[in-house]
């Protein structure tokens, strides 16, 4: 029989707040990771950090935004989903949905990580729509990746999936 | 019983040196995923698709796109599938490009429709796009070839092409 292509991981579901989200030991047996996030943050951060290998570095991001009718581009120092976490005045019961790509992140290049993002908040303002590119200068495989907000805790009811793609 | 495996790679290609991948062959599936991580050598071109070797399309365009401080939109019809919106990939040293193209009912008797989510990086200066292109055949796709109009592929430049089954 031959080997699944598109493997689940690992995944974490929040019970409870959490301060941030990892996971870790991460194989470097597939070809490329995609994590599947829906989160909300029980502070004011909009902003959920993403560090590769326990590591902040100052790597850049590329970063479109559209909220509302207003769309901007941005390159930014470090990985966020910036401004697309759901917050503590969002709409009740609504989180951030974001996925994130990552090929070849075993590979001994630099990493480039694809990200899409998703606030709805039924409001005229407050709604988001990112797609970013992300840079993480290393050419170590990852083997670690945490989910940490700018401030606050990552609320309950909060689920991030890893899952391991293989291309052969 | 469990059900059939649902997303299967069909083909991965790693054309360092080369400025052209042909997948074919790609059995039976619904819809085509590509993943493409690549990046020129020493001249800096576009990544480019097309589909049946169709060099004249027109394979009508709607991009979004940012490049780190302008954002822009538009509709155009070029004779080429841009991976990239239309703009080179990079040169520099270990940093590759990523972009991942869906093509949709690949075999159906509709013109075809691709999403291309592209993302490039190169820490200060970058570009994010999110592109969709109709090709006017109704046609199967039976050819797809991958392609760049300057320089070569760089080493560690993959292309994967995957195949999803509906139910």
């Amino acid at each position: 029989m031959p080997s699944p292509t598109y493997v689940a991981l690992a995944k974490t579901v929040l019970t409870s707040s959490a301060a941030s989200v990892s996971f870790t030991g991460i194989v470097g047996t597939y070809t490329d990771l995609i994590v599947l996030i829906s989160a909300r943050n029980t502070g004011s951060s909009t902003n959920l950090n993403v560090k590769f290998n326990d590591t902040f570095t100052t790597d850049s991001s590329t970063n479109i935004t559209g909220v509302g009718s207003t769309a901007a581009s941005t390159n930014t120092q470090g990985r966020s989903l910036a401004g697309g976490l759901t917050i503590s005045t969002d709409t009740t019961n609504t989180f951030t949905n974001a996925e994130l790509y990552i090929p070849n992140y075993a590979g001994s290049t630099n990493k480039v990580v694809s990200a899409t993002s998703v606030r709805e908040n039924n409001s005229a303002t407050v709604n988001i729509v990112n797609a970013q590119a992300f840079l993480y200068q290393t050419t170590t495989a990852i083997s670690r990746i945490d989910f940490i907000p700018g401030s606050g805790n990552i609320d309950a009811g909060s689920r991030f999936d890893l899952y391991g793609i293989k291309n052969s | 019983m469990p059900a059939g495996a649902t997303y299967e790679p069909i083909a991965t290609s790693s054309p360092s040196g080369s400025t052209t991948v042909t997948f074919n062959s790609f059995g039976s599936y619904t819809d085509l995923v590509i993943v493409a991580v690549a990046k020129n050598d020493t001249t800096a071109g576009q990544l480019l698709m097309r589909f049946n070797s169709d060099a004249t399309g027109p394979y009508n365009r709607t991009l979004l796109v940012g490049d780190g401080s302008v954002t822009s939109a538009s509709s155009s019809a070029p004779n080429t599938i841009g991976l990239t919106g239309g703009v080179s990939m990079t040169t520099t040293a270990d940093t590759f490009i990523m972009a991942k193209a869906n093509i949709f009912s690949y075999t159906g008797s509709t013109k075809k429709t691709v999403l291309v989510e592209h993302s490039q990086d190169l820490n200060g200066s970058g570009r994010v796009g999110r592109y969709v292109y109709l090709w006017p055949s109704t046609s199967a796709i039976t050819s797809i070839e991958i392609y760049t109009n300057g320089g070569n592929f760089s080493s560690g430049t993959t292309f994967t092409l995957y195949g999803i089954k509906a139910a």
